[in-house]
């Protein structure tokens, strides 16, 4: 039968094995989970800035004649939409930036609860509007400039692209969407048990 | 002295307690290793936010608790469960101190998130005042919650260290 004081002095003879005996490399900060999910974020956000841009600048100065305006449209839909991604993955980016590390636990996880709040929140309507909106950009892109096809290639070339969109959007999009909304509710569940600990 | 020099000096001085807070709490060597390096991280990136209205060693423990309480959170860091069985294989082998250093990490692992950590740094015999400040709590509460603790602890380890 141990008393409490003799696990204290159990716990303060031992000194753990050391995997690593050197100090961590500070070069390898941005590794850590927190930095690492706001350079994510922020990279993302200027990739797609880029893109955004590229598609304009050959919208403007590619010299492709289109003869319907539609088609314009369409790369100007599609810009828009990679500027408003980016807008909402900066906005994610300073969101991950707030998060104080050095708050007292209660609050750190309060924190990442609401980030996790706004994630599922951003699930619900983002990722389908942006898949759907980008389709039709592709789609009205597509009307003009395969318009001088042979029926065949039109024929081959819808199927397989509706095809792989029909897939990717109920198959492949439902069932991620799925798991990952369940990822982040059990998250916030166990971050607000967490927290009731610190309360009890 | 440069912040590269600094986090050098607070490494050697706070990294065996941390790494045992990590062990108490993931109950596995090579995590608690793993989350070391990740608290430490932690701490370097938030080093230009430090006020000196803690000591470093509160600090750098809050920084701690906080990696700790995320980690396991972590998809590939899932925690391992610990079975009845492994602890009883543990008692039942040989009754050296190495055997009860393990049977007492895994006993920790046993407790509720936050009262391994409280625990671990009661052990390490961090000044109350010091927890309480850590965990962000009134010392009163702090008090009521370790008397908890130790009997919770003392119970599990004898219950398995009995067999």
């Amino acid at each position: 039968m141990q008393e409490f004081d003799e696990l204290k002095h159990l716990w303060q003879q031992e000194t753990p094995k050391q995997f690593a005996n050197y100090t961590p490399d500070t070069n390898k900060a941005a590794t850590q989970t927190k930095q690492k999910l706001q350079n994510e974020q922020l990279k993302g956000s200027v990739c797609l800035v880029l893109t955004a841009v590229f598609i304009a600048a050959l919208a403007i100065w590619g010299n492709f004649n289109f003869e319907h305006w539609y088609t314009y449209g369409a790369m100007a839909l599609v810009s828009a939409l990679c500027l408003a991604q980016a807008a909402i993955m900066f906005y994610t980016y300073q969101q991950v930036k707030q998060i104080d590390e050095t708050a007292v636990p209660k609050q750190h996880l309060s924190q990442w609860e609401v980030y996790y709040a706004f994630r599922k929140k951003l699930l619900r309507w983002n990722k389908p509007l942006y898949f759907i909106l980008l389709n039709l950009a592709l789609g009205l892109y597509f009307i003009e400039v395969m318009a001088g096809a042979s029926a065949q290639f039109l024929l081959g070339f819808g199927i397989i692209y509706f095809g792989w969109m029909i897939f990717a959007y109920f198959f492949m999009g439902r069932r991620l969407l799925k798991k990952e909304r369940k990822r982040i509710e059990s998250m916030i569940q166990e971050l607000k048990q967490l927290e009731r600990q610190f309360t009890e | 002295m440069t912040q590269q020099e600094t986090f050098t000096q607070l490494y050697k001085q706070y990294a065996p307690g941390i790494r045992k807070l990590c062990l108490g709490y993931t109950g596995s060597a090579a995590q608690a290793e793993d989350l070391l390096q990740e608290s430490f991280m932690a701490v370097w990136n938030n080093m230009p936010k430090y006020r000196g209205e803690a000591s470093w060693g509160t600090w750098i423990y809050r920084v701690a608790v906080n990696s700790c309480l995320l980690y396991l959170r972590k998809e590939k860091t899932k925690p391992q469960k610990v079975d009845a069985d492994a602890l009883h294989n543990l008692a039942a082998e040989e009754d050296n101190e190495e055997n009860n250093v393990q049977l007492l990490y895994k006993s920790i692992s046993k407790l509720p998130e936050t009262d391994r950590l409280i625990i671990s740094m009661v052990l390490e015999e961090l000044p109350y005042e010091d927890i309480a400040s850590i965990a962000g709590m009134s010392e009163n509460n702090l008090r009521v919650k370790i008397h908890r603790i130790k009997k919770q602890l003392t119970e599990i380890f004898n219950s398995y260290a009995r067999v």
